[in-house]
Order: structure tokens, then sequence, then C-alpha cells
């Protein structure tokens, strides 16, 4: 089984081996990003959105969800953008990304856990992902699929 | 008295885990950002449930094991993967192998990163 994450920088390969990762990928290498512009999701087959809540402080609607998981589309929930918030901040997202992960369940639309690491501190170990999908409500092989299996979608061959 | 009964009490799991920071953070500042970085997440209550602490931590070889019921084993992982600084310098910690055993995780532990040493509290 191969281990996936998304990182702002490659440069953590090496240090992301050692932790158990096949691959890293890096923000070039996936097809589309779109973040948060919605709409642009709905057009382009196989974007990838990471964290679709932020700035908007809204769900991945229902209608949304349809649209995406037509067009193959891929919701990434970031590890980094739970940690660097505190608080009840912190609650609030956290309740806003298991509201999502529902309707992506729902709707059938793949989701991927990643560290979106910007620093070798940022980068934990595969297990660490998945115990925080499970935390927000994943079961047990749907969190794995979220860190090994999903990310096939995602990236460039 | 009379011992616990064992089919009331919760099996445990042990995580042996390593910290990754810059600076070298003495033993107390370490379990005490872990204890803060899983109540901070997990709450209070899940973390009382889970029976959660840390059983030892070598400041040395920056390495540890700490403890968690299996019902609520995930929220203190996840918990753990939140900590992003120890005191005030950014670190992250690392867990390399869970056990059902004391023995195993100190074994488990010898075995991947060699010369664990027991610190006694």
């Amino acid at each position: 089984m191969n281990y996936y994450d998304l990182v702002e920088d490659k440069n953590m390969a090496k240090h992301a081996s050692l932790l158990g990762y096949d691959r890293i990928i890096s923000i070039n290498e996936v097809n589309a990003i779109v973040n948060p512009e919605y709409t642009e999701a709905i057009k382009n087959p196989g974007s990838l959105l990471i964290d679709p809540l932020n700035e908007r402080k809204t769900l991945v609607d229902p209608a949304l969800a349809k649209k995406m998981a037509e067009k193959n589309g891929v919701v990434m929930i970031s590890l980094k953008g739970i940690a660097s918030r505190e608080g009840m901040k912190r609650a609030g997202w956290i309740h806003s990304i298991i509201l999502t992960l529902r309707i992506c369940k729902k709707y059938n639309v793949e989701v991927v856990i990643g560290s979106f690491a910007s620093g070798p501190e940022g980068l934990k170990t595969p297990r660490m992902l998945e115990a925080v999908g499970q935390s927000l409500g994943l079961t047990k092989p749907q969190a794995r699929w979220a860190c090994t299996n999903a990310w096939k979608k995602v990236f460039r061959e | 008295m009379k011992p616990f009964p064992t089919y009331l009490k919760e099996k445990e799991r042990y995580v042996v885990f390593t910290v990754e920071s810059a600076g070298k953070p003495d033993r107390k500042t370490v379990i005490n950002s872990i204890c803060s970085a899983v109540l901070d997440y997990a709450g209070e209550a899940t973390a009382a449930r889970a029976g959660f602490r840390v059983v030892e931590y070598d400041e040395n070889l920056q390495k540890g094991i700490l403890r968690a019921g299996t019902e609520n084993l995930e929220e203190v992982i996840a918990g753990l993967a939140m900590l992003e600084r120890i005191g005030q310098e950014p670190a992250s910690i690392i867990t390399q192998h869970v056990s059902g055993t004391l023995k195993k995780a100190r074994a488990e532990d010898i075995k991947t990163l060699g010369l664990f040493t027991r610190t006694n509290d």
C-alpha cells in the first residue's frame, strides 16, 4: 500500500520517505488546484479543493458536491489548516470539516487527507494522518483510502 | 481489598513517539506540551476516558512512550499531530509504533531505534 502526501515545498521528499511515504506531491504536480473558487471546481475535471471552507466559512453544499462527483473532483482536508487554529476557532473549523466529510460521503466525492506542510515540522507519519481522519468521522478503511489510493486521482503520472 | 474486575478495564495501547525539534527541550516542557496538545484537541473528557498519560520520556534520546485506551486512541494520536511547537521552538511529534504492552513497546523501541533507557519518575 502506497502512502502519499501533498506539501508546499518538495525539498522535504527525503524526510518524508523516512516517515513512510512512498511519494510526496508538490503543488506543481497536481492537475488543478481550485481554492476557493467553487465555480472553477465545477468546470474543471479532476480538480482539487484544498480546505474548501477556507475564507468563506460555508460548506461544500450538495449542489457543488454533486457536480464535483461528476467531474471527479477531490476535496482535500489539510492538517495545517486545523493545527494553525486554536481554541474556539479550531472547534468551529473542525465542525465544518466534519459536516463537509458527511456531504462528501453522501455524494461519493473523493476525500484526501494531507499535511500540506511548508516545513519538515509539519510532516507527520501516515498513521497520524489516518488518526486525524478517523477523529473527524471517517471509518478506518475510509481514512486509509484517503491517505493512499484516493491520491491517485490528484497527481499527474 | 478486592482487585478491580478485569472485564471493566479498558484495553490500553502504548505509543512510542519521537520529538523532532531544533533544540533539546527538557522533559517537563515536552510532557506539558504533549498534554496540552491532546487536551486542546480531544478535550478533558476524552483524555480522561482514554486514561491518557505519558509513561516515560528520555530527554537525551528525545523519545518516549505514552498510554491511551483503545477506544480513544485515534483522538490522542490526532492531538499529537496538532502539536506545532514545544516551548518557543517549532517541533513535531512522530509516532513510531503502537503496542499492546509496555514491554513490547520498549522492545520495539530498542529494536528500531536502539539504546532506549528508562527514566524513573
